[in-house]
This record gives structure tokens, sequence and C-alpha cells, in this order.
């Protein structure tokens, strides 16, 4: 009886617990979707509904007007193709230039790292602003001004947030693991692509993410590199919508939204590469 | 030093294991060491010569020494735009770094849908921000947002946040907790980095669910929170493209475009920075700007690298 | 993610030097698809402009129509183009070497380029092709030199003048627009509305967007923030006192906070713009309004538009606006100096005008162009033509440090308008600071 007792109160303090966690998940991702929601709204409202103020949350009529602007007003196919391309690219660069530094300042033990790594964090302070004109003008001379390789050749130099971002990740696997792996007379290159890559899915992924998401909104870059319309990309494509004394909203959220789209699925599908719940580090004696 | 090393402490085979590493590391790093000398090295050196010259961007740079520094130490808005830059760093860093965790700890509790909720959270970051730059002129509307309804509905005060100099730079750090989704994603992937195992055992030797954070998550995550804390006041020196899309959205861009927001409380180191050299064609004084805020950063950092033994743990520790 | 072994490295590494190659090659290759036929024939023989502009989307497509225009008469010069929302390009390829030959950009940065050494000076080119300038308006062109000399063309104007809600004017028992500053500020009291907690429901005065309307007042006084040889306004200034006054009464009588909450309610020409609404009564804007309000907008404000007020007893004052223009320019290191003016000359010409400014709705530069059919459907073409006349227009004279100064005006309003700093102590610092800059 005390037995039974015990067991049912301790149930239910964990389902009330379960409870509270799923409720403010719940309330808070309503907070977080309001943006995303309110850009499907307007993309589709007509334009007096935009027009309205105080705003209405939800239009009459689902009005689809905005998105056949938003395609036709600008050559939207070009633009998309233009953008994948450059994003792919970079990502890829991304994902082995980073890892292969992260690798070479987070656990390869060698004296250089503890200089070399300070100093690729220290790169990320200086504002760009001041680097933007001196390195224009690099391109310049290297000719390649005009074209997309401005735009994805530095992803495979390695980008310093990530590669920060990785040797952190890679310094949670334990040492015991790349000694085991020496000793097997495993050379660095085989340890790097055997051991520390596989170990460090989730890091991997959020790296490859977070460059698509970079350079797919990328603007300064493609503005300042590209030359030719046909080369322009999905960012640059969404000032067609902003005139000079007012901003088509309606054309623009739709634009917004068809941009915005991939990403959600690139996100939504890489996440089954994230590791849910189940570790690996140190699993292993 | 570990085990392995010590064993092994026999003159030439360590060296030669010492250069087989070096050689490595150097070839592993490769990469970004060439990507610099190519990309970086002319760029920095040159601003740095900018820095010490009177350029306009069009016409030759010329040698002014240190002028440039000497004039934006007794220049005000210097002093005011660190001044709000520290504001981001300080109050901006715990907050978003704080939520960040706090909801990556919450999406860790093996909630089913966990895939559509981080979505969800990390759908504000998607965004393009031209287009969400409307959105946050209505929730901050004083008198008709969001954020002032409710707030009304509580029986609080409703300040303007978009307006008041007091409140302005508050209304940023609220818009940025919606920015919290690329901090969520990396807590959570490093949360799910520190072994179950771990937890269990603590549990069976009595351990509550505040100690169990004290001493295993925490530590287990102790190179990720120092990763997002350096990140963090990086990001935050540098606050640019909120506060200039948010001043172009609610006063039209001012009388030359170059706003500071209310009274100045917008106007932010990397916005200055950018007036003087875009605005006024006063590169060189940008470039000044531009290396004594490098100056300040690395101090911090190196400041925060130093305490990293005694705060972060790596691996087996 | 990827498993990489090293023939994997290999393949990625040589993919990447195959998509960089052929990205390098595609980035050449490409042509603009949209020339015409009979302008490919002489091709060879012509030499290429460049010419980058800031208009794009639709604006952007009228002025590619007027660039095909002027590609099929000429026999020498074929001008490239490519819509550049960002002036940070230009700023970035100018001094590369990679810059265009010709530029769009606005009447208040001559001042800045012309320093910096970018803009070409024009005045020998105007004189060698005994171009007409005699037809410009004269305030227009004016706002295109720097010391006498000219450094680009006007191909628009910017005319400012005030707005007024008719239905919300009738309903306070005016049928008549206001003639005097006295008048429009015993209307704007009148015709606000205030809600019970003090906010402004209404607003009479034209508190939106900003403070706008705050040089365009001083201006219509007789002030202005600038003398009419480019230096810092005086501290006695009585233009500027009067409309830092008015302004202060204002937001005094109704509570500067519920001012100026009512200020920041709102985006300038956007779903939220008070005015379109039929929440604001009075407005300063440009001529552009028109056509925001009835097309871009649809809104149902029933708007009249009238002279920027004159203090009552300055009656000369009558109709006395700052203009400003937008302009095109040849960049100083252009290759193409002769064709980029042959473009130019055409653009800013009758013909240019007529294909770009008037086909996107702006205000040409050209009295020739006041009587142009297609302009005068647009809106509000009659007291715009006859504003564009008066003998009371003005401009800011350009000098280099404008920007750094109208930054100084700026903080030092904002400062008494918030009712942080008097008037007396606000037109002494302006003149102060700015005389430090402005020498």
């Amino acid at each position: 009886m005390v037995i039974n007792n015990v067991k049912s109160s301790v149930n239910r303090s964990q389902v009330a617990t379960r409870l509270l966690v799923y409720l403010l998940v719940i309330v808070l991702s309503i907070v977080f979707l309001i943006p995303f929601l309110w850009l499907l709204s307007t993309s589709l409202k007509t334009q007096k509904e935009i027009y309205q103020f105080p705003p209405v949350i939800f239009p009459y009529k689902l009005n689809f007007n905005n998105y056949y602007l938003a395609v036709t007003k600008m050559p939207f196919l070009r633009y998309t193709v233009n953008t994948v391309v450059i994003t792919v690219l970079c990502v890829i660069g991304q994902v082995i230039s980073s890892s292969m530094v992260a690798y070479s300042v987070g656990k390869i033990k060698w004296k250089g790292a503890k200089i070399l790594f300070p100093f690729i964090v220290g790169t990320m302070m200086i504002p760009t602003q001041v680097t933007m004109i001196p390195l224009y003008i690099v391109y310049t001379k290297m000719k390649l001004v005009g074209s997309i390789v401005p735009l994805v050749l530095p992803s495979f130099f390695g980008g310093a947030y990530y590669i920060f971002l990785l040797r952190q990740f890679f310094k949670t696997i334990p040492d015991s693991l790349v000694e085991a792996a020496t000793i097997d007379g495993a050379g660095e290159g085989r340890i790097f692509v055997k051991i520390i890559l596989p170990l460090c899915k989730p890091a991997l992924t959020t790296v490859g993410i977070f460059t698509f998401l970079a350079t797919w909104s990328d603007f300064l870059g493609p503005l300042l590199y590209l030359n030719k319309e046909e080369q322009y990309t999905l960012s640059l494509g969404l000032q067609a919508f902003m005139q000079t004394h007012y901003v088509e909203w309606g054309p623009l959220m739709a634009a917004s939204a068809i941009f915005t789209v991939p990403i959600i699925i690139l996100f939504f599908f890489a996440q089954s590469y994230f590791i849910e719940g189940i570790t690996v580090t140190g699993m292993k004696g | 030093m570990d085990g392995f090393h010590k064993e092994r402490r026999s003159g030439s085979s360590m060296s030669k294991m010492d250069r087989s590493r070096t050689k490595s590391g150097i070839l592993f790093a490769l990469p970004w060491i060439i990507g610099f000398l190519i990309f970086s090295l002319y760029p920095i050196c040159i601003s740095f010569y900018y820095s010490m010259s009177d350029f306009n961007i069009f016409q030759a740079p010329k040698w002014v020494a240190l002028d440039n520094y000497r004039e934006l130490f007794s220049d005000h808005k210097f002093y005011l735009s660190l001044q709000n830059t520290l504001y981001m760093v300080v109050f901006g860093t715990p907050i978003t770094l704080g939520a960040g965790l706090l909801l990556a700890i919450l999406l860790n509790q093996r909630i089913r849908g966990l895939s559509v909720f981080r979505t969800i959270f990390y759908l504000p970051s998607i965004v393009p921000i031209v287009a969400s730059s409307l959105l946050w002129l209505w929730i901050l509307n004083p008198q008709y947002g969001l954020l002032n309804s409710i707030l009304k509905a509580v029986g609080m005060k409703q300040p303007n946040w978009l307006m008041d100099p007091a409140y302005t730079k508050p209304a940023l750090i609220i818009m940025g907790l919606w920015g919290v989704g690329n901090t969520i994603i990396i807590f959570l992937a490093s949360l799910q980095d520190v072994p179950r195992s771990l937890y269990e055992a603590s549990k069976m030797d009595g351990a509550n669910a505040w100690q169990q954070f004290i001493h295993i998550t925490l530590p287990g995550i102790s190179s990720v929170i120092f990763f997002q804390l350096i990140m963090s006041i990086i990001n935050y020196f540098q606050y640019f493209t909120q506060a200039y899309l948010l001043i172009g959205g609610s006063t039209g861009g001012g009388t030359n475009g170059m706003s500071g927001g209310p009274e100045n409380s917008l106007l932010f180191y990397s916005l200055y920075l950018f007036h003087n050299a875009f605005g006024y064609f006063k590169m060189g004084k940008a470039s000044a700007m531009a290396w004594i805020l490098f100056l300040i950063i690395m101090a911090v950092t190196a400041l925060i690298f130093k305490t990293q033994d005694r705060w972060v743990t790596y691996g087996d520790q | 993610m990827r498993k990489h072994n090293w023939r994997k490295m290999v393949s990625l590494t040589l993919g990447f030097a195959l998509a960089i190659s052929l990205a390098g090659c595609s980035g050449g290759s490409q042509k603009k698809t949209s020339d015409n036929p009979k302008s490919e024939k002489s091709a060879e023989k012509k030499t290429k402009v460049t010419f980058w502009y800031l208009w794009s989307g639709e604006e952007g497509e009228t002025i590619e129509k007027a660039v095909q225009e002027y590609n099929k008469q000429s026999d020498k010069y074929k001008i490239d183009m490519l819509s550049v929302p960002d002036t940070q390009k230009i700023m970035a390829a100018i001094p590369a070497g990679n810059g265009p030959d010709v530029s769009d950009d606005f009447s208040n940065n001559v001042g800045k380029y012309a320093s910096a050494g970018i803009l070409e000076p024009l005045d020998d080119y105007i004189s060698k092709t005994k171009y007409d300038t005699d037809d410009f308006i004269p305030a227009a062109l004016d706002s295109c030199k720097m010391d006498g000399k000219t450094y680009s063309l006007p191909i628009s104007m910017n005319l400012e003048a005030l707005y007024y809600n008719k239905t919300l004017l009738k309903e306070a028992g005016y049928t008549e627009p206001p003639k005097t500053m006295e008048e429009m500020y015993e209307m704007a009291v009148k015709t606000t509305k205030v809600n019970e907690d003090g906010t402004l429901d209404v607003c009479g005065f034209p508190d939106f967007p900003a403070v706008y309307y705050l040089g365009n007042f001083a201006t219509a006084a007789g002030g202005g923030w600038y003398t009419e040889d480019g230096k810092p306004s005086t501290p006695d200034d009585f233009g500027n006192q009067y409309a830092l006054k008015l302004a202060r009464d204002y937001r005094t009588k109704f509570g500067l906070e519920n001012v100026i909450k009512f200020q920041s309610g709102g985006k300038y020409l956007d779903p939220t713009d008070p005015f379109l609404a039929g929440k604001q009564v009075f407005r300063v804007d440009g001529s552009w309004m028109g056509k925001s309000i009835k097309e871009t907008f649809q809104s149902d404000v029933d708007y009249g538009v009238t002279y920027i007020p004159y203090p009552k007893d300055k009656p000369e004052l009558k109709a006395r606006g700052l203009i400003s223009t937008s302009t095109l320019y040849i960049t100083a290191n252009s290759g193409n100096k002769d064709g980029s003016w042959d473009f130019m000359a055409w653009f800013a010409g009758k013909d240019g005008q007529a294909a770009s400014t008037i086909k996107n709705g702006g205000f040409p530069s050209r009295t020739s162009l006041l009587g142009d059919e297609t302009f005068r459907k647009g809106y509000d073409i009659d007291f715009y033509t006859e504003l564009a006349q008066s003998k009371n227009l003005t401009f800011v004279p350009n000098g280099p440090k404008n920007s750094e100064y109208d930054t100084i005006v700026s903080e030092q309003t904002e400062l008494c308008l918030n009712l942080k700093q008097d008037i007396e102590t606000t037109l002494k610092n302006i003149n102060t600071k700015g005389s430090e800059i402005l020498k």
C-alpha cells in the first residue's frame, strides 16, 4: 500500500513537470512564430488589407497575387539558381576547411596551436567596414571582380567563427580516444576522418546550416562583386521591391517567404544528423 | 600533460613525435594560413596605415601619424558610441546567452517533436532582416504595438521603445531575443554531448536537478559557453545592422541619412565608424576607430582566455 | 554528414577548381539580352559607357527603357547599365578603378563627392557642346554646383509643400487651407484630437515623419540652416527661431511625450503612415505624395496641397522653399568621358527626362518640360508647376563638410524640440560648432 502511494506520487510530479515543460515550449513557440506568421499573413493580403492599421492578423481571403508578382518581377528562377550554387559551394568549402583548421588548433598537440588559435580569433575583431575596400582592391588586382569567386573562395580557407566553434567541440572528445588510435598506428589524417568527424556530426551540421544561412542571405558580398544582373542573388533581388519613396510590402513578403522556405526545409531535414538524446562521446572505453 | 607523454619521455623519440605533430598541425591549418596571407594580411595592414592617414577613400592618403587617434580621444561621440556599445555588451550578452541556454535546456528534455520545435525557435533568424524590421516597428509601436498592449493589460508602464533614449537600447535587446535560435542550436548540440551516464550515475548518488546542473551540465558544456561568451562579446562590440535598420525605419533616415537614433542613444561604435567611413568620407578616422576597437576586444578576450583554465573543462576532465 | 576519405577530398578539390574556373568563365560571357537588334549591327563601332544606377524594380525598368532609347539613337556610344541599389558598391569600385563611367546620386552629396575628387567638372563640356542650361530651373542647376563650378546635371527635382486633410479641416469648420503660419497653427491646435490618456488620436501639426518639416518651416519663415554663401546660420536668425518656437509651442501644449509617441507610431509612406490613415491633418512632403496616396496605397484620404505658409507679417516670403535634385555625374576616373557626357546630356535633356523622370512620376528639372503631356497627367501638377516657378525657391549651397554640419544641426534641433535645450542655446551651438566645420 505504502509503496503504491509513493509510486503514484512520484508519477504525478513527473507528469506535472512534463506538462509544464510542454506548456512552456508551446507558449514560447507561439512567440517565436510571430515573425514568420506575420510574414506569411502579409504576403497573402491584398494591398488595401496591408495598409490597414491597426493590422489585421488573418486576411479575409488567401490572395496569392503577391506570389505571382514576386516571381515575375525579378528573374526568380535564375536568381535562385545563382544563390544555390554559391551557397552549396560555400557550405562544402566551409565544412571541410574549418574542420581541418579546428582539428589543428584543437586536437593536434603542437606548440603552434597556442599562438595560432588566439590569432585566428583575433582576426574576427576587426570591423569589416575598414577592410572591405582594400579587400575589394585585392580581388580587382586578381581580376576576380565580376564573378562569384570572391563570394565562394574564402569559404575554402576556413572561417574564424566556424573554426572556433568546431575547435571547442573537438576538444570535448577525450584525448584517450586519440591516443588509442595513435598507438594503433593511425596518422593524423586517419584520426581526423575516422574518429573526430563522425563524433562531431552535430557541430559539423551546425556549421553547414549557419554557412548556408549566412551565404543565402548575404547582401553586401553579391552587391560588391557581381556586375551583371544575370549573376545576381535572391538577396539582391529583394531590392526590386524597394522603390524610391515606398516599399512594395506584399510582393516583398511573398518573395521573402519563398526565400525562407528552402532554409526551413534544409534545417528540418538536417536535424536527423543531430544525435537526439543518445551520446557517443566517451561511450567507447 | 597526460600519462602517455610522460611514458615516452626519452630524448629523440619525443622530438620526432613533436616534429611530426608540428608538421600535421601546420598542414591542417594550412587553409586558414594561406587564406589569411592572401585575403586578410594586405587589408589589415593597409587599414593600419589608413588609420594614420587623412584618407577620403578616393584620393591618395596623406600621412598624419597619430592625429586621427588624437581627434578621436577629444570627440565626445567617440566616447558616447563606446558607452552605448558597452551597454549592449554588458547587458545583451548575459541576457541572450542565458535565454539561449535556458531554452536549449528546455528543448533537451526529451520532448516529442523536437525537430519541429527547434525549427520554430530558429525561424526568426531566417526571416530576412529587411522584412522583420517592419514587424518590429509594429510590435514596438508605443501606441498600438503588441508589446505595449500587453504591458497595458497587466497595468505596467508603456514606454516609448522607439523614441525614448532610455528605452531604445532595451528595445534592441528584446528584439535580439528573437534571434537566439543560433545560440539555442549550439547549446543544444553541446548539451547532447554530455554523457547521459553521468546523469544516471549522479541520480543514483542522490543528486537533484540543480546539483546535476551545476556539477555535470555546466562543466560539460563549459567549452561551448566559453565559445558563446567570446563570440557574443565580439559581436556586441561590433553591433551594427539591427540598429541601422531600426533607425532607418523609425525616423526616415534623418536629415542626411546618418542618424544615431533618438539623441544618439543608438549611436553604436560600429555605426559611428560607418558614418565616418562612408558618410563623412573620413576613412582614416574610421580605420583608427577600428584599431582601437580591435585593441579593446583583444584585451577583454585575452582576459577571458586567461580565466579559461579556471572554469572551462574539456574532454576527459 | 559526408564521410570524408582522401579520395573524396581530392575529387572535391578538383570539383572546386572546376567550379571556380566555370564561374570565372561564366562571369565574363553573360550578355544583356535586351539589346535592340538595330544597335547590334553597329555594335563594333560604338564605344562602351557603363552606367550604374540606384533605381531598381519597376522604376529601374523605366530607366532601362530610357537608356535603350538613347542607345538606339546614338551611333557612337553604347550604354552598359546595371541596377546597383546601394552606394557602397560604387564607393568600393571607383577607387579600385572598376567604377562606372556615369552614375546617379543626389544634390546634397555633390559637395562631398566633388571635394573627394570623384566628380568630373562639367563646365568645359557644357561650353564645348553649347549645352542648353538656360532651360534648367535655376535652383535645380545651382544645386549641382560647388564654388560656382558645375559637377553634375539635375534630372529631377524635389519640391515640397504642405499637404492637408480636407475632411479633418472641414470637421473643425475650415474650408480653405491656411496661408500664414499663424493660421496653420490655429488650425493644427483646433483639429488635434486627444485620447483619454492624453495620447494623440489625430495630430494637427505636421509632426510626422519625425521632424522633417523643421527645415522647410525655417526656410519658409525666411531662415534656413545655411546662409547663402554656405556658412552656418546665425544665432539671431528669425526664421529658425520662428520655426523652432512654433514646434515647441505645439509640443508644450499637447505634451512632449504624446507627440513623440504619435511620431514613432508609424513608418514613412507605409501601412502605418498616419497621414494615409487619416490621422494627420498637416504634412510636409514632396511632389510624389499625390501618386503615393492615390495609386500606391489607394488611400481614401481627401487631401489638398498648398504652399508652406509664411509668417503673417512677411508675405514677401510666400512660397519660399528648399529644393533638392537627383543628379547624374561622370566619375573623374572614367575611361570614356566623351561618351559619358553625350549620354548624360541626353538623359538630362528633354527626351531623356521625358523617358525617365516623367515616366517614373517624378518632377522634371527643365522649364520646357513643365508643359509635357505625360507630365501634366500627374498629380497636383498645376500647383507644383506654379511652385517651381516661384522666385523664392532656394537650395543648399554645396560644400565638402555639409554632412557633418547637418548632423550637428540634427542633434541640436532634436535637443531643442525635445524641450531639453532652449532656442537661444541651440542656435548659438549650431553657429559655434558649425563654424568649426564649415570654414
